[in-house]
């Protein structure tokens, strides 16, 4: 037991609501500086509960409430490596947030900090819970900050609409979610995770109540993750709204829907579903493979700069959901690797194109200068995004590039070098583009490229340092009560160094090609999808309706 | 009871020409999860599960989903009333409340 566990969650909240007190009566800095002093403070924490981690799983159970007889009655948080790593992930991406607060949404900012605090909380809460209850209460907090700061700029009709489809259709996943949360309970009698995995292993049937628990909690946080077809609420949101909450959707906010998707499965499914992985694994992997696939054709042939954007990162989400569906503690390790670099990397991406001044406010004290600074970002990020060594992104890829040819999905590996290629040379067309438009010289805001350095800088640490952390964590997370996990490491083989290096140079190939043939083709077809594209929440929410029943029924089907 | 509410509403979700309707029909999907809560509470017989002037030992309905569905009802508050505040600020800015006209106007 750890009196530090409760502080990543406590800190933020407590700050948001000082932050609204003192609103107007102390001086901005004061006010930055409280806020940039909270955030570093959960960052401090949550690195401390992660090392305090790596020696067994912390639990806390709020007001002493600790279980008797196996039973639990109160509310526990369960940290180990990867919860905390999440939340230290959360800290990182979110005070880059709050840095570029300043120099995108000036002067009003009080209120972005404020709910950014929030957000900080609700990501924190989520990443250390251990009860599925609680779960979905900071689901639903993140998803209401999220909100408040999607409609941040209510001057701009764009940036409403996609405010309002990201509301409907995360409510909706939150619904389907709190509805699977009520069938479980039904069952078990229980909302502890660990709890309900064991009560369900005990009772030991597959019936229909179980399948469609499973299915509506998976759909539930998919939509969060955003894959294909749950994906349309964040294509919107993400090319509309403001810099701090793209950065935090891209950094950690799906990634975040993932872990819980892994999380809940190991936990709470895993020993019911013995036997029956492989069904599991078949629709987790077909979601995760359409989801990459089309999303980064779809990249590539985005026209707007952020819309294309966003694809690469419903794109990458899939990679991460193809790591997760190996269901393999390789695969856990390989995407805990990918999932922080990715998520710095595409952090970093959306604040670089921010730089080109499509998104941004424009600080008025900015140097003016060429967007020589932004390219270069560019052109680093893609290639990051691609799977240049040495970046975590890398040595990820490699790791889950093994993984699937353990699980048996050989076939995955080039379809991840193809996915790879695609979305780096999207991005890398964005700064071929920026090229040309160089005549037009875009504030360049100091802060902002600070920040972007700075997060590619720690994707590309990230690579490095986690290496030998990610295997010991992956396994701790599926067998949290398993003595001294076997140390060992993970690390870049030389397969992967090729295949990497493979998709960096067909990255640098498509997007050359690509921008040799002005005119492509496949119109009707460009036209069809634009259309589903087009950013109307009836159709959203339809999609997420047909995409529920979809995988219910191929799981209903595959479990029985 | 519970799924027959999730569908209208989802129907009404994806088929709503306003904005304020389609936001009821979010809470008709949200009232949903309330029904299938406290029915999985329901104990045929039981009383409500205050134990200051009752035996200990009569049946009561489960408290625990109660709890939960009260947990709901405030975070279903929330999101209708940021909902209502986003629709609010649309028909300022654009004089409609139809989600597809949203879209056109601004995807040209």
């Amino acid at each position: 037991m750890s009196v530090l566990a409760p502080l990543p969650v406590a800190v933020p909240l407590a700050a948001g609501a000082l932050l609204l007190l003192v609103n107007g009566v102390l001086p901005r800095r004061v006010v930055e500086v409280l806020t940039l002093a909270a955030v570093v403070s959960e960052i401090v924490i949550a690195a401390v509960l992660l090392h305090q981690a790596q020696s067994g799983t912390i639990l806390h159970w709020f007001g002493g409430w600790t279980p008797r007889g196996g039973v639990a009655i109160g509310v526990s948080f369960a940290i180990d490596s990867i919860g905390a790593g999440a939340a230290l992930l959360a800290g990182v991406i979110v005070a880059a947030a709050v840095i570029v607060t300043r120099a995108t949404l000036d002067p009003d900012t009080t209120f972005a900090y404020a709910l950014l605090m929030v957000l900080l909380a609700a990501m924190a809460g989520f990443s250390l819970t251990g009860d599925l209850f609680n779960l979905f209460v900071f689901f639903e907090l993140m998803a209401v900050s999220g909100f408040g700061l999607a409609a941040y700029h209510t001057e701009d009709r764009a940036t409403l609409r996609g405010a309002l489809n990201f509301a409907i259709t995360n409510s909706v996943g939150a619904f389907l979610l709190l509805a699977g949360i009520a069938l479980l309970y039904g069952r078990t009698g229980a909302l502890n995770l660990s709890q309900i995995g064991r009560q369900l292993a005990v009772d030991g049937k597959v019936d229909r109540l179980v399948v469609v628990a499973f299915t509506v909690i998976l759909v539930g946080f998919l939509i969060k993750a955003a894959v294909v077809p749950f994906h349309f609420w964040l294509i919107d949101t993400a090319s509309t709204a403001p810099l701090p909450l793209t950065i935090v959707l891209a950094g950690i906010l799906d990634t975040l829907g993932l872990y819980a998707v892994a999380r809940v499965y190991w936990t709470v499914f895993a020993p019911t579903f013995a036997g029956r992985e492989t069904a599991v694994q078949a629709t987790l992997m077909t979601i995760g493979v359409l989801t990459a696939a089309s999303a980064a054709l779809l990249a590539l042939g985005a026209r707007q700069r952020r819309r294309r954007l966003a694809f690469v990162l419903v794109s990458h989400t899939g990679i991460q959901l193809i790591a997760i569906a190996c269901l393999s503690i390789r695969g856990l390790a390989g995407w805990t690797i990918y999932a922080i670099g990715d998520g710095l990397v595409k952090a970093a991406l959306f604040a670089g194109v921010a730089l080109l001044g499509s998104g941004s406010q424009g600080d008025e004290e900015g140097e003016k200068g060429p967007p020589v600074v932004a390219i270069a970002l560019l052109v680093a990020g893609a290639l990051a995004l691609a799977g240049l060594p040495p970046f975590a992104t890398a040595i990820g890829k490699g790791v889950i590039e093994d993984a699937t040819r353990a699980a048996g999905y050989v076939w995955v590996i080039p379809l991840l070098v193809v996915v790879s290629a695609l979305t780096g040379a999207a991005v890398l067309l964005i700064a071929l583009a920026a090229l040309d438009e160089r005549g037009a010289s875009a504030p360049l805001v100091g802060e902002v490229a600070g920040v972007s350095v700075a997060l590619l800088g720690a994707s590309m640490a990230a690579g490095l340092a986690l290496t030998s952390w990610a295997l010991p964590a992956a396994t701790r997370f599926v067998h949290p009560t398993g003595t001294a996990p076997s140390a060992g490491s993970v690390g870049l083989t030389t397969g992967g160094f090729l295949l990497d290096l493979l998709a960096v140079a067909g990255a640098l190939a498509v997007a050359l090609a690509w921008r040799r043939s002005t005119r492509h083709h496949g119109a009707t077809a460009r036209a069809v999808l634009w259309r589903l594209h087009s950013g109307s929440i009836g159709d959203s929410a339809a999609w997420v309706t047909v995409g529920a029943a979809g995988v219910g029924v191929v799981l209903a089907l595959s479990l029985h | 009871v519970a799924a027959w509410l999730l569908i209208v509403g989802l129907y009404g979700v994806i088929t709503s020409r306003n904005l304020i309707h389609q936001i009821i029909s979010l809470s008709v999907v949200q009232a949903s999860t309330y029904v299938l809560l406290l029915a999985i509470g329901f104990r045929t017989g039981g009383a409500a599960p205050v134990f200051a002037d009752i035996s200990t030992r009569r049946p009561a309905v489960d408290p625990v989903v109660q709890a939960l569905s009260l947990t709901d009802v405030v975070v279903g508050a929330t999101v209708s009333a940021l909902l209502l505040a986003i629709a609010v600020q649309v028909h300022k800015r654009t004089g409609t409340l139809d989600p597809d006209d949203l879209r056109e106007r601004f995807v040209e």
